[in-house]
């Protein structure tokens, strides 16, 4: 701007500033930095200090003077006020050159910290303590800015990050330069104006920043040369790698489909083997060993013709297959003994599964051709319904087929008001729990108690009923085993169970084989290594 | 009157209801009206799982609706709906729904119970490989004796399993374990009566 090019910023200061300004011009005089040309041309001379300092400081300026004078030579005095330009002053250029206006000088660049660190712009002209000695004072004084000098020093050392983080770093995303203005920089001096030459002084207008292209950011890794070889070389490490041991015992333990299909495999032809070829040399149970199956067929053989007996069909879809010969056994015993079955279940599956087992075991059977049976259904509700129909059969809500005549309009029951009217309940129940809450919820309702023909899973839960008292349960027959057990009783070759009973046996075989092989092969993966181990430490040993 | 779940009628309600059927098992001559709360229950258990089955409706018409997987959720729906209506039309014995118990459901549940015999299998061969304990090997023994004792091996008995430990097992150690699961049983739910006649558990949210 050439309107201030040809002005002088001094003519423009205030009369108490340039008041100041010659004191402190004055208070240089002796000093041997201040002989040098003056920033300022108009700086006034030395005569004038002694006339408007005190005597008491002229004192202690002449006596610090004389005991320090190489340590005045180097340091500002304390009256100094005047802010130290170093590399301005020393490198000022000669009078004809400063036609340059003050304020477009770039601020000088402090190049010796220890100038700063004694530099005391601010410093009160007079100590407060007048009655300390002056040399104390400059002593301690020295030493503080010593140690700040020092503090200062490690604290400005610029960080170095290591490569790697530098890496990581995109490129381009920070500026690798300080982009704020030398005037906002820490230790810039003010060049114009009547704060000229203070150093870290806010902008006056901070709102209004250098306007400049943003840098472009590069969103790409920039990797250096050096980083390249390390990445080579970290990858090439990488390569040559020799995998990790494999652990054998890991390596079994994984889901393995072969082992699952030679599993499958096995027990397939161990099942099948005996039915295609009809075997009959798997000896049955003893009755002996099972006398609650015995109480059983006593029972059923105690039932009076024509007279109808309950059968709670609690039998799930997937544990058919396992209950069928059993069930077949016990209704073949009933049936041949003429009662009147009748069939009601809690389980919606229940009553088609007791259908299932009467169209395919018994469609020859007069009873069930004719349809002498009844069947009252699904009986829902869980407990609460249990509860009610042992208590009330006729008053229970059953759900029957839809357009079938009432069952309990048939002349065969009668006779039934009550749940001991029957002549013989018996549970068929697939899982612990329907056995159970028929038992307990007929308790003290059956003299007799009930007989129950249940799966292999379901019998160590309710043989604990076997002896109760009063008594719940009188008999229990269980699984294939109880198949093949209750037609040796009744002298039946023929059955369902006697044809199960030598695919269950070869089927039996066949997982005992397996899992002592797997148990086995188990056993000798783990000892394996830990034989290796031992081999290893003797030999290191 | 607003009669809501929480208020204090609830409770009443439902301790009374409890208290009586419980009196009456004891009481002669109030059989009739103890049937006929029994009745209510089983109405109200039928309701429901009507409910329920609304609601499994609605949760998998949402999943349809909002795409999560929506291809098994129209499957069950279709399923579901399928099987109500037919079973409603022509009643649980009829030909249409027994052909789907008969065909779908029932080959369905005996093909995972099989599957499930040949993964029990897999994981007793397994066993020894993923947990070399003692408790291990005392399951392993235990399986090996209730299987021998169970029968014959391919047509082989072997006595000692068969007449005298496998019987000891069934008999005497698996009824002794259960008869002290079934007294915790009972106990718990002895307890558990007695909180919600007491008013101590209010299950109906009271």
């Amino acid at each position: 701007m050439p309107s201030h090019s040809a002005q002088d910023p001094e003519e423009n200061l205030p009369d108490w500033l340039r008041a100041l300004r010659n004191r402190q011009n004055q208070g240089q005089g002796d000093d041997p930095e201040a002989k040098k040309p003056p920033v300022e041309p108009s700086a006034p001379s030395e005569q004038s200090i002694p006339a408007q300092e005190p005597n008491w400081l002229g004192e202690i300026r002449s006596r610090y003077r004389r005991e320090k004078p190489s340590a005045a030579s180097e340091e500002p005095d304390l009256g100094d006020t005047k802010p130290h330009r170093v590399k301005a002053v020393e490198d000022s250029p000669p009078e004809d050159e400063k036609a340059t206006p003050a304020f477009e000088e770039r601020p000088a660049v402090v190049e010796d910290t220890s100038a700063i660190a004694n530099e005391t712009p601010f410093e009160p002209e007079a100590s407060p303590f007048p009655e300390q000695e002056p040399g104390i004072y400059e002593d301690s004084l020295q030493s503080n800015q010593a140690e700040v000098f020092n503090e200062n020093q490690e604290a400005i050392d610029p960080g170095v990050l290591p490569s790697w983080l530098q890496a990581l770093r995109p490129g381009g995303s920070f500026p690798t330069e300080d982009a704020r203005s030398g005037a906002m920089l820490p230790g810039g001096e003010e060049a114009s104006g009547p704060l000229a030459g203070l150093s870290d002084v806010l902008p006056a207008d901070p709102g209004l920043p250098r306007i400049e292209k943003p840098p472009a950011f590069s969103p790409h890794l920039e990797v250096s040369e050096n980083q390249g070889l390390h990445a080579a070389a970290f990858t090439k490490q990488l390569a040559e790698m020799e995998p990790p041991p494999v652990d054998e015992a890991g390596r079994v333990a994984r889901p393995n489909r072969v082992l699952n299909l030679v599993i499958a495999a096995v027990i397939f032809l161990a099942v099948l083997f005996p039915l295609a070829t009809q075997s009959r040399i798997a000896v049955r149970p003893d009755p002996q060993l099972f006398p609650e199956a015995t109480n059983i067929h006593t029972r059923v053989d105690a039932v009076p013709a024509g007279t109808p007996v309950l059968v709670a069909f609690e039998v799930q879809p997937g544990l058919y297959g396992e209950m069928a010969p059993l069930v077949t056994a016990i209704l073949d015993h009933l049936l041949d003994r003429q009662a009147h079955l009748v069939f009601v279940s809690t389980r919606p599956t229940g009553p088609a599964l007791a259908e299932r087992v009467l169209a395919e075991q018994f469609s020859a059977n007069p009873a069930v051709a004719t349809g002498a049976y009844s069947q009252l259904g699904y009986l829902s509700g869980g407990l609460a319904a249990l509860r009610g129909f042992i208590s009330d059969p006729r008053g229970a809500t059953l759900s029957t087929t839809s357009g079938s005549p009432d069952p309990w309009q048939n002349a065969s029951l009668d006779p039934i008001q009550q749940l001991n009217n029957f002549s013989l309940v018996v549970v068929v129940s697939s899982s612990a729990d329907d056995g159970r809450a028929w038992i307990e919820q007929s308790a003290g309702l059956l003299p007799n108690g009930l007989i129950a023909v249940t799966s292999a899973q379901a019998a160590p839960l309710l043989r604990a009923y076997l002896q109760s008292d009063p008594l719940t349960l009188q008999g229990l027959v269980s699984g294939v085993q109880g198949a093949a057990l209750y037609e040796r009783l009744r002298t039946e070759d023929n059955g369902l169970g006697r044809v199960y009973w030598d695919a269950y046996s070869y089927g039996i075989g066949a997982i005992v084989l397996l899992v002592l092989l797997g148990g086995l092969y188990g056993r000798l993966i783990r000892i394996k290594p830990e034989k290796t181990s031992t081999a290893g430490s003797k030999i290191g040993t | 009157m607003n009669l809501r779940a929480g208020t204090p009628v609830a409770a009443a309600v439902a301790i009374a209801a409890g208290i009586f059927i419980l009196v009456s098992l004891f009481i002669p001559g109030f059989e009739e009206l103890r049937n006929r709360f029994l009745n209510w229950a089983v109405l109200l258990a039928a309701l429901a799982m009507l409910l329920g089955l609304v609601n499994l409706f609605v949760v998998h018409f949402d999943r349809v609706r909002n795409k999560q997987k929506p291809l098994y959720s129209v499957v069950l729906i279709v399923a579901m709906l399928a099987t109500f209506g037919i079973t409603v039309w022509e009643g649980s014995q009829g030909p249409l729904a027994t052909w789907i118990f008969s065909n779908i459901q029932f080959p369905v549940e005996a093909s995972l119970m099989a599957v499930l015999a040949i993964s029990l299998t897999l994981a007793a061969t397994r066993l020894m490989q993923h947990r070399n304990d003692l408790m291990s090997i005392v399951f392993v023994i235990t399986l090996f004796i209730l299987l021998v004792g169970s029968g014959p091996l391919f047509g082989i008995e072997i006595p000692i399993f068969t007449r005298t430990l496998g019987p000891y097992l069934n008999q005497f150690l698996s009824t002794g374990a259960m008869r002290g699961l079934l007294i915790g049983v009972a106990l718990g739910t002895l307890l558990t009566g007695l909180r919600i006649l007491v008013g101590a558990d209010r299950p109906y949210g009271g």
